[in-house]
């Protein structure tokens, strides 16, 4: 499998969320992000089905409060190295 | 007239015949007496639906990427060589990216157009041409989909190759109608497949019930697809082109 680093994590939930990659940290929670609704989060199960072969189940999806949430995902299925 | 007889040997391609719907349909089409050319990208998978068709059926295996637009043809060259002269085509092959727009890139359009459209198109190019098509005229199904007639959130590439299909069904219908070719396509609702079943992770438990409480007669399975794509396929129905039959469970009824 391929990996990336943080900031490239980064860069990706900004591009499915439509946001500002320096206003994304690993402490910005879900509700301060307008674009991660129902929609930003297929965008991002698209992206890391895509690039990692990972799947993200909406349920799986749903539980996740914050940026912080998807990167210890990432680190889980190895596609997070940092 | 006794089921195994309806086509009467007749040579009928089938894409994505290794899973789902177009494993199904070389199951229907086989036990009414068709002759099945198989096409998917797992080999052994496709020898997997051959061993489930009865016996005494014909059949050839052409596994390659139907991605690979440019293959299309000499793989479809090479089978007539080997069986002659083919009848009918039921492109069965599709994808399904749950793609909100803001993920919609172009690359990841033209994949998915590529298997539910172009490669249908490829496909339906090379059976036509008059060194393969059945001197007697032939019959095409493609597999369209309820997407074409509603809109799904999410779902904006998929509604368009499918719709896509519906619109080229129409034009194609008339154009080969004088050389006796039907063209038809089916539009399914949900049905119970290995693809639906990945598309059902990705909306949740709550969204996938919402889904099915949308089909008053159910979730569809593959064999109710596959009894309609014979319909439109077998040569007595003569009289049948440029249809889009949906068979949804009722889920556009509403």
């Amino acid at each position: 499998m391929s990996t990336f680093s943080l900031s490239d994590a980064l860069k990706m939930l900004a591009d499915c969320f439509e946001a500002d990659p320096s206003a994304l940290s690993a402490k910005t929670q879900r509700d301060q992000i307008p674009g991660w609704d129902s929609m930003g989060a297929l965008a991002l199960m698209a992206e890391l089905d895509e690039r990692f072969d990972i799947e993200l189940t909406a349920d799986e999806s749903r539980r996740r409060r914050g940026v912080g949430d998807v990167l210890s995902f990432l680190r889980e299925r190895g596609a997070l190295v940092h | 007239m006794p089921s195994e007889s309806v086509f009467a040997g007749r040579w009928v391609v089938v894409s994505g015949a290794s899973a789902g719907i177009g494993r199904a349909v070389c199951d229907e089409l086989a036990g009414q007496g068709a002759n099945l050319v198989l096409i998917g990208r797992n080999e052994a998978r496709l020898r997997e639906t051959v061993e489930q068709l009865p016996s005494n059926v014909r059949t050839a295996v052409c596994a390659f990427d139907l991605a690979q637009l440019d293959g299309i043809w000499p793989a479809i060259q090479a089978v007539t060589r080997d069986v002659g002269r083919l009848y009918g085509l039921v492109h069965a092959a599709g994808v399904l990216s749950l793609l909100p727009l803001a993920a919609s890139k172009p690359e990841r359009l033209q994949a998915l157009m590529n298997i539910n459209f172009f490669a249908g198109m490829e496909l339906s190019r090379a059976l036509v041409r008059r060194e393969v098509l059945d001197e007697a005229g032939g019959s095409i199904v493609w597999l369209s989909s309820v997407a074409a007639h509603v809109g799904l959130p999410g779902q904006i590439g998929y509604c368009a190759s499918k719709g896509a299909i519906k619109a080229a069904v129409r034009a194609m219908a008339l154009e080969l109608a004088e050389r006796k070719v039907r063209v038809n396509a089916i539009s399914p609702g949900l049905v119970d497949t290995t693809m639906t079943q990945r598309a059902a992770a990705s909306v949740g438990a709550a969204g996938w019930q919402r889904l099915l409480d949308m089909h008053p007669l159910g979730l569809g399975s593959p064999a109710d697809v596959a009894r309609a794509v014979a319909f439109l396929l077998e040569p007595r129905n003569r009289w049948i082109t440029g249809t889009d039959l949906v068979i949804d469970g009722g889920y556009t009824l509403h």
